[in-house]
Parts: C-alpha cells; sequence; structure tokens
C-alpha cells in the first residue's frame, strides 16, 4: 500500500519543516536507504508515513487523510461496533474472562480481571471480518479490489490485510472506516479513535451465552488453524527422517 | 564443455557421498550413503578416462557399462523409495517398492543382463556408442533408459506438489522443486531420445544436469535439516 512520492515530500516539507530526511528517518526509525527507494520508485508506503507521522507526534489518521486515496479516513472514523471490539480480544482473553466468571459463580474470590492483551492477537483479521460480514463481504471486497478470492484469503491466512484492503473493507460493511486497521495491527486502537477502555468494556458487557458461543466459535478457528501447522511440521519431519 | 560438465558431477557425488559418511557411522540414514556411492560408480564411469581403465582390468568386455546401468537401477530403486516415503506419497511408495514396481525392476535387470549377453560388445567403448548398430545393443540402452525414466516420472508430481504449496518454508520448497526438476529432466532425456533426432549431447547434457538438481535438493534437504529446531 503506497502514496505517491511527490506528495509524500510536499507533506513531509509541511509537517518536518527543514528537519533534514536523515534526521527524520532516524527518529522514525525508518532506514535512509528504504526510503530512498521508495522514493526513486515514486511509491512511499502508508507504513512509512504512517511512522513518520508518529515520529512527528502526529496523528497518524490525519496525516493518511491528506493522501488522496484516504481523504475521508479521518471523517469516517466511527466507534466501534460490540462485535468488532470482541473480536479484536485474544481467544486466551475470552476464556480467561469465562474461567474468571465460573471462579466468581463458585463463591471464591474474583480474581483481579487482568489486562487484555494488546491488538492485534492472533487471528484478528479474520475475527474482524467475521464480525462486520454483512453477507458476502469477502466476495464484495475482492470483487470490488479486482482481486482473486484465493489471493484474499491467503491474506487473511496469514493474519494480513493491506491498509487500502481493510479501509475498503470497513466501507463496504458500512462500519467506520479506521477499525480494519486496528485489526491489523497497522493503527493502535487510541489512533484508530477508539475509547480506552472500550474492549475490557465490551468483554464485562457481553452475557455469559455469548461469550460462550463466541469462544466456542474462536476455538473451532484455533483447531483448525494448530491442525494445519502440525500436518505442515508432520509432513516437513518426514522429509528430514527419510533424506537428513 | 561435456566432459566438464562430467567431471563437476563427479565431483559433487564424491562430495556428497563424503558427506554422508559420518552419518554412517552415527547409522543415520545409512541407504543415503549407498545411492551417492552408487551415482558415484556411475558417472565415473561414463567418463571415457575412466571408463577404459576399469573396462580393460574387467576384460574389455564392456562389462563396465553393465555396472553402470546396475548401479543406476540402483541409485533409482533406493532415491525413489526413500523420496516417496519421504514426500508422503503412498501411491509413489507403491509403485516403486510394490508389487509392480519389483516386477518392472527385476524386468528390466533380466532384459538387461540378456540383451547384453546376446551382443557382440568385444573392445571397450563407452556408452556402447561403437555398437549402437545391433538392434540388441539398441534394446539394451532402452530398457536401461526406461527404468529410470519410469522411477524418474512417479517422483515428478510427489515433490511437486510440495513444491507448489504454501505451507511448507522457502527451503523446502526449494528442495522439492530442485528434486522436481531433476526427475523431470530424466524423463525428459527418454522422450528425446524416442525423437528421431540428433540429439547425443543435449541427452547427455539433460542426464548430468538432473543429477545436478537432485543433488542440490539433497543438500538443501540437509540444511533444512541442520537447521531444524532443536526440539523432536
Amino acid at each position: 500500500m503506497t502514496v505517491p512520492a511527490k506528495l509524500f515530500q510536499q507533506w513531509l516539507r509541511t509537517v518536518a519543516g527543514d528537519t533534514s530526511q536523515a534526521a527524520v528517518c532516524r527518529s522514525a526509525g525508518i532506514k535512509r536507504s528504504t526510503l530512498a527507494q521508495q522514493l526513486v520508485r515514486g511509491r512511499v508506503s502508508v507504513a512509512t508515513v504512517a511512522a513518520v507521522s508518529r515520529a512527528l507526534n502526529l496523528p497518524v489518521v490525519a496525516s493518511l487523510s491528506t493522501f488522496p486515496l484516504f481523504t475521508d479516513l479521518a471523517t469516517g472514523i466511527k466507534a466501534p461496533t460490540q462485535a468488532e471490539l470482541l473480536s479484536q480480544i485474544s481467544d486466551y482473553d475470552l476464556l480467561q474472562e469465562i474461567l474468571n466468571r465460573q471462579t466468581q459463580v463458585e463463591g471464591a474470590l474474583a480474581p483481579k480481571p487482568a489486562l487484555l492483551t494488546s491488538v492485534p492477537h492472533r487471528s484478528s483479521v479474520r475475527a474482524w471480518l467475521d464480525a462486520v460480514d454483512v453477507g458476502e463481504l469477502r466476495q464484495r471486497v475482492a470483487r470490488d479490489a479486482d482481486m482473486a478470492p484465493q489471493n484474499f484469503s491467503a491474506q487473511i491466512s496469514a493474519n494480513r490485510l493491506s491498509a487500502e484492503l481493510a479501509v475498503a473493507t470497513a466501507r463496504i460493511a458500512n462500519v467506520g472506516l479506521t477499525n480494519g486497521l486496528v485489526a491489523t495491527g497497522f493503527l493502535s486502537p487510541t489512533e484508530a479513535g477508539w475509547a480506552p477502555d472500550a474492549r475490557e468494556l465490551a468483554l464485562r458487557q457481553t452475557a455469559n451465552s455469548a461469550l460462550a458461543s463466541l469462544a466456542a466459535q474462536r476455538l473451532e478457528i484455533l483447531g483448525r488453524l494448530m491442525r494445519r501447522n502440525e500436518d505442515d511440521r508432520a509432513a516437513v519431519q518426514s522429509i528430514w527422517e527419510n533424506l537428513g | 564443455m561435456i566432459s566438464i560438465l562430467q567431471w563437476v558431477v563427479l565431483g559433487v557425488c564424491l562430495l556428497c557421498t563424503a558427506w554422508r559418511l559420518p552419518a554412517v557411522r552415527s547409522g543415520h540414514n545409512r541407504g543415503l550413503f549407498w545411492i551417492f556411492a552408487l551415482a558415484s560408480i556411475a558417472v565415473a564411469l561414463s567418463i571415457p578416462s575412466i571408463y577404459f581403465p576399469v573396462d580393460k582390468l574387467l576384460g574389455g568386455h564392456n562389462l563396465a557399462n553393465v555396472i553402470v546401468r546396475l548401479s543406476l537401477f540402483s541409485v533409482f530403486f533406493l532415491l525413489a523409495s526413500r523420496v516417496a516415503a519421504a514426500y508422503k506419497s503412498p501411491r509413489a511408495l507403491k509403485l516403486i517398492r510394490g508389487p509392480v514396481g519389483l516386477l518392472v525392476l527385476a524386468a528390466s535387470t533380466v532384459g538387461i543382463l540378456i540383451t547384453f549377453l546376446l551382443s557382440e560388445v568385444e573392445g571397450s567403448s563407452p556408452g556402447l556408442t561403437r555398437f549402437g548398430d545391433q538392434p540388441t545393443v539398441a534394446a539394451y540402452m532402452w530398457i536401461g533408459l526406461s527404468y529410470t525414466a519410469y522411477a524418474a516420472a512417479i517422483l515428478v508430481p510427489a515433490t511437486a506438489k510440495t513444491a507448489l504449496s504454501a505451507g511448507y518454508a522457502l527451503v523446502d520448497r526449494s528442495a522439492a522443486a530442485c528434486l522436481s526438476m531433476g526427475f523431470f529432466l530424466v524423463c525428459i532425456t527418454l522422450v528425446l531420445k524416442l525423437a528421431p533426432l540428433p540429439v547425443g549431447s543435449l541427452v547427455q547434457l539433460l542426464s548430468f544436469g538432473s543429477i545436478l538438481f537432485v543433488a542440490a535438493g539433497m543438500s538443501l534437504v540437509w540444511f533444512s535439516f541442520i537447521r531444524r529446531p532443536a526440539q523432536q
């Protein structure tokens, strides 16, 4: 995902003033050669825009909004739905909550609610897509992006989603445009305009039954993922055993 | 050009044999040592400056060429069994070690011996090129090629499947791709021989190229093996 180099340089001049490119790179933690390469190619990655933005203490969403592809990003911020918030809680945090509630029911002293692990979790992209799916969401996104459905699912399986696709998906699903970028880990929840305790609050408000169903769904996916990993590992093991 | 390639391939085979020596002492996958040792013998005897003295020692009846063929059969049988097991292809394993596979191997071996005995091949000639106009020698050559092509053809899909699946690390996929390519070249050799074209040196280029590909594949497997996670 990239923005035109010319626009990037214009933006950099307005936000960084006379600061040298080397200094900007250093404070943003980007290799100078990487940026130089991107500028030569005429396309600067959005990750670079975000890194520079953070280094200069500018809101990432506002910075991105200055580029044509993301003009409505800032105005498109909407509070995440309950389902979206829950989707960004890791499997183990969900299970921990179930255990905590059970402990409480059994009369023991309820353990202090642990802090939720930070986003993104291991299958955050898939969970988010499931949470915002309004029917045939994946097919529609792939079709609009002119992308083969299997390439789209390959990204999801790898827990990746390009910034452009994340925004496009949010637009089609009619949710906050920055929310998908949280699921991919591109933005922190705060940067995306989420309330600080939104996930914790959503979790505490979820009924036992809903929590149990959600956990069951997550465990099903987790089981499939583990089985695939185990099969792959067994296959490699067999190659080593016979030919190593 | 061909002779340089032959020496390079011989060097690679000897290197691989030497690399398997420590494993032989520890008893880990001893078969691989024999595969490379036999391959080294076959390659060495395809080089005229080695073939002539060795065949002279054996009486000058071109027995050395029979040794080449039988070494190649053993190499392909052992290698095919291992590769089929490694890449978890029960069908390939059955076609190599099952009744059909053993029958093909036995028939090829007997065929080689019979056609050789029926031929007039007095006087050393690498690759029996001097006797190519005899029908029994032609049959001898064909049978020699067909078992190797049979085994190789079975292994192409088994290894290609791993090379094309995304679930593996790059090194494992490259290893499978190299093996697949090597076996594919063996099959192509047979097809080229079928075509009535003057393809003499191209066939040799392909045969030795295929050995290099297989050796590269095995090295990549080994590379992946030594970098494996400490546990397991």
